[in-house]
């Protein structure tokens, strides 16, 4: 937890990160390494000066440096890991559920486990999450809708088996939906990173709650609206949150748009751990303003409520998570003028 | 100048005017072009992008709309327009050579051609520049009732930079109805007029879709300097 100044104390609860092994005997070919490159090179621009890792540990952290980059120096209470297969560019996959599980055996009560579908497995997929589940039993999975998969190149939630992969996420209890949108989707011809899909899945399904990787970056607008519609999608701030050291204005931009059209009871912290680490991450928020102009367009202020709300209190509430009694508290807006 | 950086310069200059689809901001500001050369009436430009993964529909559109411009030179016969270090590079730079569509170059892959990517990217583009000059004209003191009350004809005198003025015409010929210098300079896309009244709570939506380019922008120049401003790498990539 991360305490104010003044002694308060602040629940936090990092809701996108990794333990990935992109070294090169892991790789399978050129596209591992122009994958991890892309992340290395956000990592550079937008990281501060003097936190920035070498190479050699962004390929590859390991379990011990990730513990302490998150809940000894980090501030977390509790992580939730996201795996990302992509076994067509690495031999042992690049961030799966088994490579993060060694997190979770090595802190058991601070790690979170995400499982991992993909709707163009067929029945062989819907067996396999069954299987991970009685493994490791999940709260939430992820879909990474940009990973290849033999000839597919991606894929859409508008394709015919995710309703089936749904139906079985919700049957086995799984209620938490995260949505990476990501490049290169399959048909090459439209826009990979188009979020409309996540209207559809959110109104056939409105007992899910659906997280959307990243706020939609780069289509945040859409996003925005399509959130503002749905009750039952969440925002998560990773690569959001990246701007606020090297460039705070669009920071300040991004967040006055998320909190005015989704609100502060609806956005959720993540470092998206290795890319960014969350002690910087969690003391810039913790310490960031809004100007005037900037709280006007949000509709508020980035107050301290505001600031515990995304920083944990959403998550916690969102994952049923305990928050310890000696944190502070910010009740939904809804509930709070309800109470008014 | 020597004919040759003379023709140099005028190619630039040709490219600086083509735009990211999906940015709204020119390919050259955005320091996609890594080097443009000439020989004689044949001009070779070779473009780069932030990622080797970057959409391949928008860097078709890009290699398609250089090509485009280099060709409208007066003195160009041939454009050579080469997209490097990218996924999808050999099928791009052959199949905008031959002058073909999109579906052809990559097969079943692609759906379709290209044409409602661009509408879609296109039409958010209108939007930008129409909330940036808006804005202009409401930083400078001007009346929502004022602004709403503009003909085309009108923003030749107003307050603001003349390459927004005309930045903004480009879009508004192809959006918001008829375009003529009589007519209302500030329509919707479906050419709807915009109450005074209700400038500030459209204004207050659309503005959002120029921030999330501006911040998609932002967010290419980082990775494109970190991919291409040398930062300790331990190895080289093959396609860099």
């Amino acid at each position: 937890m991360f305490v104010t100044p003044d002694g308060k104390k602040v629940f936090v609860v990092d809701g996108h990160t990794h333990l990935w092994d992109a070294r090169e005997a892991n790789r399978r070919n050129r596209y591992g390494l122009t994958f991890i490159e892309v992340f290395w090179n956000s990592h550079n621009g937008l990281t501060p000066e003097g936190q920035r890792w070498p190479w050699d540990r962004f390929q590859y952290y390991g379990v011990e440096n990730a513990a302490k980059d998150l809940f000894v120096d980090g501030y977390v209470d509790r992580a939730i890991m996201m795996p990302t297969y992509l076994y067509e560019f690495y031999n042992q996959g690049f961030n799966t559920v088994e490579q993060c599980s060694a997190l979770k055996a090595y802190r058991p009560d601070n790690v979170i486990l995400a499982g991992r579908i993909d709707p163009r497995e067929g029945e062989a997929g819907l067996d396999r999450l069954e299987a991970d589940h009685a493994r490791w039993g999940f709260r939430s999975v992820k879909m990474y809708t940009a990973e290849w998969r033999g000839e597919s190149k991606g894929y859409s939630l508008k394709e015919e088996h995710v309703g089936r992969y749904l139906e079985k996420c919700r049957a086995l209890g799984i209620d938490i939906i995260h949505i990476h949108k990501g490049p290169t989707i399959h048909p090459l011809n439209s826009d990979a990173f188009d979020v409309r899909d996540v209207d559809d899945v959110a109104t056939a399904f409105p007992d899910l709650k659906f997280v959307i990787d990243h706020c939609g970056i780069p289509r945040i607008d859409d996003f925005c609206w399509i959130a503002n519609q749905e009750p039952n999608v969440y925002g998560g701030l990773s690569v959001v949150h990246g701007f606020i050291h090297m460039r705070p204005k669009y920071f300040a931009s991004m967040m006055a748009d998320l909190l005015f059209f989704v609100g502060e009871d609806r956005l959720l912290f993540g470092s998206d751990y290795g890319i960014h680490s969350p002690k910087w991450l969690v003391e810039d928020l913790m310490a960031f303003e809004f100007d005037d102009a900037t709280a006007q367009e949000a509709g508020t202020g980035l107050t301290l409520d505001v600031k515990a709300k995304i920083l944990g209190l959403n998550a916690a509430r969102l994952y049923g998570i305990d928050v310890p009694a000696e944190c502070y508290r910010a009740p939904p807006v809804a509930m709070r003028h309800a109470a008014e | 100048m020597p004919p040759n950086e003379s023709r140099v310069a005028e190619a630039r200059a040709a490219l600086a005017a083509v735009t990211d689809p999906e940015l709204d901001q020119s390919v050259v500001e955005l320091g996609f072009i890594a080097d443009v050369g000439v020989a004689g009436s044949c001009v070779a430009v070779a473009f780069r992008l932030p990622t080797f993964w970057c959409s391949a529909g928008f860097a078709w559109i890009m290699a398609e709309d250089m090509r485009a411009a280099l060709l409208g030179l007066a003195w160009v016969e041939e454009a050579d327009v080469r997209l490097v270090d990218h996924f999808a590079a050999g099928r791009i730079n052959a199949g905008v050579a031959a002058g073909r569509g999109f579906r052809s170059a990559f097969g079943d892959e692609a759906a379709g051609d290209l044409a409602a990517l661009r509408e879609t990217f296109r039409r958010k583009a209108f939007l930008g520049r129409m909330a940036a000059l808006i804005e202009a004209l409401r930083a400078d003191g001007m009346s929502d009732a004022a602004i709403v009350s503009l003909t085309l004809g009108d923003l030749a005198k107003a307050p603001v930079a003349a390459v927004f003025v005309a930045r903004y015409r480009e879009l508004r010929v192809v959006y918001g109805g008829p375009a003529g210098e009589g007519d209302a300079a500030f329509r919707k896309p479906d050419g709807a007029a915009i109450p005074a009244g209700t400038l500030g709570a459209w204004l207050r939506d659309v503005r959002m879709t120029r921030r999330s380019a501006e911040a998609n922008g932002e967010m290419c120049r980082v990775l494109l300097k970190g991919r291409y401003d040398g930062l300790v790498r331990g190895e080289r990539s093959p396609a860099g």
